[in-house]
């Protein structure tokens, strides 16, 4: 089993998504509701397929100013990230930083990955 | 806030967005009118809804000439000419020649000037409503040859004659005809004139001026939009303008699109082509999307532009001013306010955007309007349309100096595919991937990090994907730790799938 401090301290990722534990909520994001069920963190370009999270203990929050996404997941149990290409991952009960996975580009901002 | 109510309007503005709302004309105009209201002004008398930027530069450019301008604009054509064929009779008969070079110089330069006013006018003409007038280029010939030959077979018939009559009737009847036939080309702009502006509403045609209130309705904008671009503004600007392009989608496309139309390039597209925006290319205004310079700013107030405030107001449930603007970012591609006249823009017909909300599209326009106007963009930058059209071949490749043409190139054909059929050397390895190296001459190397996904594809194979990284990256880690934004140290996940 693994030891709790490390896995407060260490992200999760799956594909172009990473979870980066956080330990709180930034006071100025504003909760954003679900699709139909379903909590979308990254939605893919082409194929359509999505990064979701079963909305019934998962919120996310997007912070007015800076954009950036946040979830948090109720106890008790590990809520599963799924992804039509990707097996799905155990998420523990907590406050995560939401990141896409981004590209280089020269002489331009970096452009956001989206498998 | 009501969490549905929020997310709803959001969704509503990624419909708008992506051109997935119908274009609904009473309320469009019903937004006008509530912005020119909110900003103290009289609403306007007249609304010239036009199908998109191409049509808009031609309505402003009618609005810059307005008909009265150029009737008497054609009135001093048509006195100009009589005065340059009256003249000319008086020149051909033997007295007058013997009055000395500097007659035929006055002759031949009321000539030229009547010949030149012509030539302005007739390539003032108004292209709109109709799309750019074919004939240009041969109505300006048609023109130049009336004149010729009027004045060639005008010559000659004195010349017969042997000068003008000495009796004063006949001297007299020979002048009336002389001023008449300088007349006809006068005539003959004149009713070109006429018939460029037949279909057009009376009430356009007796606008006597179209003054524009843009810097009025800017101000009222500005100060309505104040706390809700404090808001946008946020402490890190870089990610506030992510945010927006997320919200509501490019932004300073929209800036570049008004640059553009500034240059006056919109209306001169030669006819009968699909206007594909290489104009604005070849004139450098769409060099680089995230410029935040574009000269002086044109008589307008863009929808596009404003909507990630405007989502932002509608999103706070805003009330009052700020919700009219909003409407008016909703409703309106991009309005053109003057005090008699609203020359507005109906949205795009097609958007195509990506996951990051910049206009993209991998075939075909990224943005096209109803007047045929289509632009064709590669994640945010406009690009002409053979660069997305043509298939990319490594030659392609290497013949492309521009370093942004290559990088669209290069993603065209695929990353790892170009790197390894080009040798690019693998420098460095560990648990999170390999990095690749390649040079390009002068420009800066191509530096590439290969990962694999964790999870095997149905064939138990496991997909490979290259990202590209900024040249500095010495290490796999720490190009992967780049790609999320975090220092090497903080990348070490646990558990990945």
């Amino acid at each position: 089993m693994l030891d709790t401090t490390q896995r407060v301290l260490q992200p999760y990722r799956q594909g172009d998504v990473l979870l980066v534990p956080c330990a709180d909520i930034p006071a100025g994001a504003v909760e954003e509701a679900a699709e139909h069920g379903r909590v979308v963190l990254a939605r893919g370009e082409r194929t359509g397929h999505a990064h979701t999270m079963a909305a019934d203990r998962v919120c996310y929050f997007r912070e007015d100013g800076t954009g950036r996404g946040f979830i948090r997941v109720a106890g008790p149990a590990p809520v599963d990230l799924t992804h039509e290409e990707h097996a799905p991952l155990a998420i523990p009960p907590g406050s995560y930083r939401v990141v896409q996975q981004r590209e280089y580009q020269p002489r331009a901002a970096p452009r956001a990955v989206t498998d | 806030m009501d969490v549905r109510h929020s997310a709803q309007t959001v969704q509503t503005w990624r419909d708008r967005l992506a051109a997935r709302v119908a274009f609904d004309l009473a309320a469009a105009e019903a937004a006008i009118r509530q912005v020119y209201r909110a900003s103290a002004l009289p609403e306007p008398g007249q609304m010239l809804w036009v199908k998109g930027p191409r049509e808009a530069a031609q309505a402003i450019d009618f609005l810059e000439s307005p008909p009265r301008k150029m009737r008497r604009a054609a009135m001093a054509t048509v006195v100009l000419g009589s005065a340059a064929w009256v003249g000319l009779a008086l020149a051909i008969d033997g007295s007058a020649l013997a009055a000395g070079p500097w007659m035929q110089a006055a002759i031949s330069s009321v000539f030229l000037a009547a010949l030149g006013l012509a030539f302005g006018v007739w390539r003032r003409l108004p292209a709109w409503p109709s799309p750019p007038a074919c004939g240009h280029k041969g109505g300006l010939i048609l023109l130049g040859a009336a004149f010729f030959v009027v004045l060639a077979g005008s010559a000659f018939a004195f010349q017969r004659l042997g000068g003008l009559p000495v009796a004063p009737v006949g001297r007299g009847a020979v002048l009336v005809l002389a001023a008449l036939a300088g007349t006809l080309p006068g005539v003959f702009l004149g009713l070109r004139i006429g018939r460029a502006y037949a279909h057009l509403p009376r009430s356009l045609l007796e606008l006597r001026s179209s003054a524009s209130v843009a810097h009025r309705l800017e101000r009222a904008r500005v100060a309505v939009w104040a706390p809700f671009q404090q808001l946008a503004d946020g402490p890190q600007p870089h990610e506030s303008l992510l945010q927006a392009y997320r919200d509501v989608h490019g932004e300073a496309f929209a800036r570049q699109q008004a640059g553009a139309l500034e240059l006056g390039r919109l209306t001169r597209a030669p006819p009968g082509m699909i206007w594909d925006g290489s104009g604005w290319i070849a004139a450098g205004v769409f060099r680089d999307v995230h410029s935040g310079t574009f000269g002086r700013i044109p008589p307008h107030l863009d929808g596009i532009e404003d909507a990630a405030r405007a989502a932002a107001a509608t999103r706070a449930g805003a009330t009052g001013s700020a919700a009219s603007f909003a409407d008016l970012a909703f409703h309106v591609d991009r309005l053109y306010p003057f005090a008699a006249v609203a020359v507005a823009v109906q949205p795009p017909t097609a958007l195509a955007l990506d996951a990051e909300g910049r206009p993209h599209a991998e075939e075909g326009p990224a943005l096209a309007w109803a007047d045929d106007t289509r632009l064709y963009a590669w994640h945010g930058r406009v690009v002409p349309r053979d660069l997305l059209a043509e298939p990319v071949t490594p030659s392609r490749i290497h013949r492309a100096t521009d370093p942004e043409r290559r990088s669209v190139l290069i993603e065209r054909y695929g990353l790892g595919r170009y790197l390894q059929e080009a040798g690019a050397a693998e420098i460095q390895q560990d648990d999170c991937g390999r990095l690749y190296r390649l040079s390009q001459g002068l420009s800066e190397p191509i530096l590439a990090v290969r990962v694999v996904n964790h999870t095997p594809e149905p064939d138990g194979s496991y997909r490979e994907f290259w990202l590209r990284v900024p040249p500095t990256m010495t290490t796999a880690r720490q190009a992967v730790a780049w790609t999320f934004g975090l220092p090497t140290a903080d990348y070490d996940p646990v558990a990945q799938s």
